[in-house]
């Protein structure tokens, strides 16, 4: 038994949250049907970590399997991890189960709620660790169908327009993203004579440069909407201010990192002379969405639209570092602090979110106003919130800090100018987030209503905790979490100057669609 | 075939009589004729027939359409009676009406030349014409009967102008010596245009889409899903039949086609949006869709294309079904059109309803994992190959804008709060439940787990 899920562990972490969210629909008892999605969540959990611990950094790519679903057209189900998934999917799984117990007290339709979450689990674990186009499209797809209807129904009052925005800007992309894709495959037929969907395939493709601009444009507007790169976010702050608690963690937390994981998975990899000639733009738009997002944070009055921005600014960061390219080449450094901030940047917004939903458990308010001084009622809080402040500001001995600086080190590298404008972010950073403290936290109780409010329950503290001891954990042994990704990352690299001597070289094909 | 010319004229007798006029009576008889038909295909198998001397002509292809026409038809014959006819009166006539409808698509199916197209064609297009007013008699249902009438007869017009003048070149009405010309001449192409344009009057594509958000109003759901599903098929499948005679001229009319589907894709998505009643909302996805099944005939007609074209049939189909479906079990005994707002917070009091409305809906979105995404992407991918990469383009903004409505109901159904004075009152039909949940089924399977083994069918059965 046990070697038989050894064998496929990989789908088993992807649909086992998919069958649970059935049981869960199922079950009549709403009591039992929580814990039964509990249970999915946390077989899940135990699936990826067992992945994790197996994971072998050198052998490239793991836990693969591979059966033909559609022949004749070469669409095979082909899903596997490698070391710049690993970390996302320990991620997704990891913040999923903290969900399912921060959602423990949701009454209206609770059994929906739990299944819902558990669907978009098998959506996003399918989509990273998919290696065939299609698949991947449908698990991106699948994704926005749980997320529409959590930010719908559990929503806040502006939710229907949120929503709304959030889906068809969303699909607009993705479907753009669907026809570069079917080109790629009909390309693939013309280069080999073999029709296939499949990701390693289509790495070996080489698409003449006239077209790669094209195909690149549309991949990275999918991407860029996800991410989201500005001026590409507008659907953000609505989305994760409508959105319930849980929505907005698992929205900020794994749904944004979709979008570099894609940049990362495919429009670099798949089209590197292109990336190279437009990296300097992409990666303008990365540091005006850093100070643009800070600076807009700042002023904000809720909080958690505050936070919001700040994810903004924080992706941007993960966006520098991706478009950190050394002599033509793809610096190390950078993309591996790119790797590493997605995953802090989940874990510290993910618990901004978290705490932002237990003040408004609380007084029903998200103002920054209405609080103030909250430190004496709720010193637990305030301890909590100060970690994961940190945690996002990028202090030294916090995961942050480790991040961003690969990535300025990687960055600073190929251009100066831009890893200048980059840390004057992190400045800023500091700046509201340390606001944010400070109003909620600090001064005088300026609302008798302060006065009383009960410190952290038990349950919250088990969301919250975890992600505390994470956030300080991934800042003092960060090699622990780096050692299984460098690999992949240098081998990414070694791909793509491979693919960029090549082109240099060698001649144009006249390839025609 | 035979068994159905009898079977309608068989019903039309018994109408007249009082004690046999009785829904579940008619019902029985429908279904028993469409099941003697179905054996008297089986009998026939794959093989090819000629009958009339040629007039005729029996294949696989239209052994398959048939096969799928009765099955559609059948389907929604069920849901109709499980919404309407039992509670009308007339019930033979309409039974004989959609039976000799029925008899037309199958005509045209199998034709071989363009007497029998033109027969075919007229049944088919008078029982609809007849359905659409006859089952309800009020005057929403007349105005609309008589628009389909007379528009549809500008189109038939059109149509046979179009044949003139390709006899005229030709000298023949066979379709085989149609074929055999390989440089047709300027007459001949005119008539060309013109016959594709008389049929895509049918299948609502712009520019001659203005009847059907009309019709589809206020035609009885049935009809509506009758409409939109089996005339889709049957009108195609003859469409394609004359692309493949007429390959001489292929350059002329995949740049009509071309221009039809994205003017239709791009008119039916944006007329859409701003609709509030759901079935002409639904009208005008009709006619986008419609677009998306006439972009792939923008290539050449070859067995892969049919089965591209045939999957996205399908999956349409079995889209509209569902929906069509909840909106009939919605509906019963009011026959009013559905608002928007009566759908709303349909999930509190109806779950299931709508949890199978939304399947529908996202299938006709092209949402994964349903059926509707993957005949999609197939459409998708086949167009492109052909090399239009612009039409692609156009249908995938079509298909992001379209989202946009289609999700309006989503938001209707689950995120609002029901209206406490509803006029809504379904009964219990388990008819109903069986089409639909079978439908649904069947459009996550095809989605999903049954795509490889429904193209493996087409396959063989298309080349």
């Amino acid at each position: 038994m046990l070697a038989w899920l050894e064998a496929y562990i990989a789908s088993v972490s992807i649909f086992t949250p998919a069958i649970f969210a059935l049981f869960v629909l199922w079950i009549p008892n709403v009591q039992l049907a929580k814990w039964v999605g509990l249970l999915g969540a946390g077989i899940c959990f135990l699936a990826t970590l067992h992945m994790g611990y197996y994971f072998q950094p050198e052998v490239g790519l793991q836990f693969v399997e591979r059966y033909a679903w559609l022949p004749q057209w070469g669409i095979s189900y082909f899903v596997g991890v490698d070391g710049i998934s690993l970390l996302l999917i320990l991620l997704t799984s990891f913040l999923t189960g903290l969900l399912l117990v921060g959602a423990w007290r949701v009454e209206r339709s609770t059994r929906a709620f739990f299944a819902l979450l558990l669907f978009l689990e098998s959506g996003m674990l399918g989509a990273l660790m998919a290696f065939d186009l299609v698949f991947f499209y449908v698990f991106w797809e699948v994704m926005l169908i749980p997320m529409y209807f959590l930010i719908g129904v559990w929503g806040g009052q502006n939710r229907i327009y949120a929503t709304t925005k959030f889906v068809l800007y969303t699909v607009f992309g993705s479907l753009l993203m669907l026809v570069a894709a079917i080109c790629l495959y009909l390309l693939h037929k013309q280069e080999f004579g073999v029709w296939s969907t499949s990701l390693l395939d289509l790495y070996r493709l080489r698409v003449p440069a006239s077209q790669q601009t094209w195909l690149f444009a549309a991949f990275a507007l999918a991407f860029a909407i996800k991410i989201p790169l500005w001026p590409f976010h507008t659907w953000l702050p609505h989305a994760h201010t409508e959105a319930p608690t849980t929505g907005s963690v698992i929205l900020a937390g794994v749904l944004l990192k979709m979008g570099t994981y894609g940049f990362l998975r495919f429009a670099i990899p798949l089209f590197p002379v292109v990336f190279t000639e437009y990296a300097v733009v992409l990666s303008a738009l990365g540091v005006i969405g850093i100070l643009y997002g800070a600076l807009v944070a700042w002023r904000q009055p809720d909080a958690k639209k505050m936070v919001a921005y700040s994810s903004v600014s924080h992706l941007g960061f993960v966006m520098v570092g991706l478009c950190a390219t050394v002599q033509s080449g793809l610096s190390v450094e950078a993309l591996t602090g790119a790797v590493y901030q997605m995953i802090n940047h989940g874990i510290s917004t993910g618990m901004l979110f978290f705490l932002v939903g237990v003040l408004y458990d609380r007084r029903h308010t998200r103002m920054l106003a209405d609080f103030g001084g909250l430190a004496k009622p709720m010193p637990w809080f305030a301890v909590l919130l100060i970690i994961a402040t940190l945690g996002s500001v990028g202090l030294p001995g916090t995961g942050g800090f480790v991040g961003e600086f690969l990535i300025l080190l990687g960055t600073f590298q190929s251009n100066p100018a831009m890893a200048i404008l980059a840390s004057s972010g992190v400045l800023l950073g500091a700046v509201y987030m340390l606001t944010l403290c400070r109003k909620v936290l600090f001064g005088p109780i300026t609302h008798p209503e302060n006065e009383n409010l009960p410190d952290i329950s038990g349950r919250e503290a088990l969301t919250l905790a975890p992600l505390a001891l994470l956030v300080i954990g991934m800042g003092i042994f960060p090699n622990l979490f780096l050692q299984k990704v460098r690999p992949s990352i240098e081998h990414m690299a070694r791909t793509y100057m491979e693919y960029r001597l090549e082109s240099q070289g060698g001649s144009e094909k006249g390839g025609v669609l | 075939m035979w068994i159905l010319s009898f079977g309608a004229l068989l019903s039309m007798l018994l109408s007249v009589s009082q004690r046999w006029n009785r829904p579940f009576v008619m019902l029985v008889v429908l279904l028993g004729i469409m099941s003697a038909a179905f054996f008297g295909m089986e009998r026939n198998g794959l093989e090819t027939h000629s009958f009339f001397s040629g007039a005729f002509h029996w294949n696989a292809f239209s052994y398959l359409s048939g096969f799928f026409l009765l099955k559609v038809s059948g389907a929604i014959a069920v849901l109709f009676y499980g919404s309407y006819l039992r509670t009308r009166f007339f019930t033979g006539e309409v039974i004989s009406l959609y039976l000799f409808t029925l008899l037309g698509m199958m005509v045209l199916l199998s034709s071989q030349d363009v007497v029998t197209i033109l027969v075919g064609l007229e049944l088919m297009g008078m029982g609809l014409y007849a359905l659409v007013g006859y089952v309800d008699v009020n005057r929403l249902s007349l105005e609309g009967a008589v628009k389909y009438l007379i528009l549809g007869a500008l189109a038939t017009a059109v149509f046979l102008f179009g044949v003139a003048l390709v006899y005229v070149s030709t000298g023949s009405l066979q379709l085989t010596a149609w074929a055999a010309v390989v440089n047709p001449s300027v007459w001949m192409q005119i008539g060309m245009l013109m016959m594709f344009l008389g049929l895509a009057f049918k299948l609502a594509l712009v520019p001659f889409h203005s009847w059907a958000p009309d019709v589809y109003e206020s035609a009885p759901s049935g009809i509506t899903a009758f409409m939109a599903t089996c005339v889709k098929l049957t009108v195609l499948g003859l469409i394609f039949l004359l692309c493949e005679t007429f390959s001489a001229g292929a350059s002329q009319w995949m740049v009509l086609f071309a221009w039809v589907s994205a003017l239709s894709m791009v008119i039916g998505n944006w007329m859409a949006l701003v609709q509030s009643g759901l079935k002409r909302m639904l009208a005008y996805s009709s006619i986008a869709h419609s677009g998306y099944m006439a972009m792939v005939l923008c290539t050449a007609p070859t067995a892969e294309s049919l089965e591209t074209l045939f999957f996205y049939l399908t999956a349409y189909t079995l889209a509209s079904l569902v929906v069509f479906g909840c909106l009939m079990w919605l509906e019963e005994k009011n026959c009013r059109n559905l608002h928007l707002d009566d759908i709303a917070g349909l999930s509190r009091t109806y779950p299931w309803v709508s949890a199978a409305m939304a399947v529908g809906i996202l299938s006709l979105a092209g949402m994964p994992p349903t059926g509707g995404f993957l005949g999609k992407f197939f459409v998708f991918s086949h167009v492109l190959q052909g090399g239009h990469v612009g039409l692609v383009i156009v249908a995938a903004l079509g298909s992001a804008v379209s989202l946009y409505y289609y999700l309006r109901v989503l938001v209707r159904m689950y995120m609002m709060e029901p209206d406490p004075i509803s006029l809504l009152a379904p009964q219990r039909a388990w008819w109903t439940v069986w089409v639909v949940g079978a439908s649904v089924v069947a459009t996550l399977l095809m989605g999903t787990v049954g795509a490889g083994r429904f193209l493996q069918l087409l396959h063989l059965g298309l080349s």
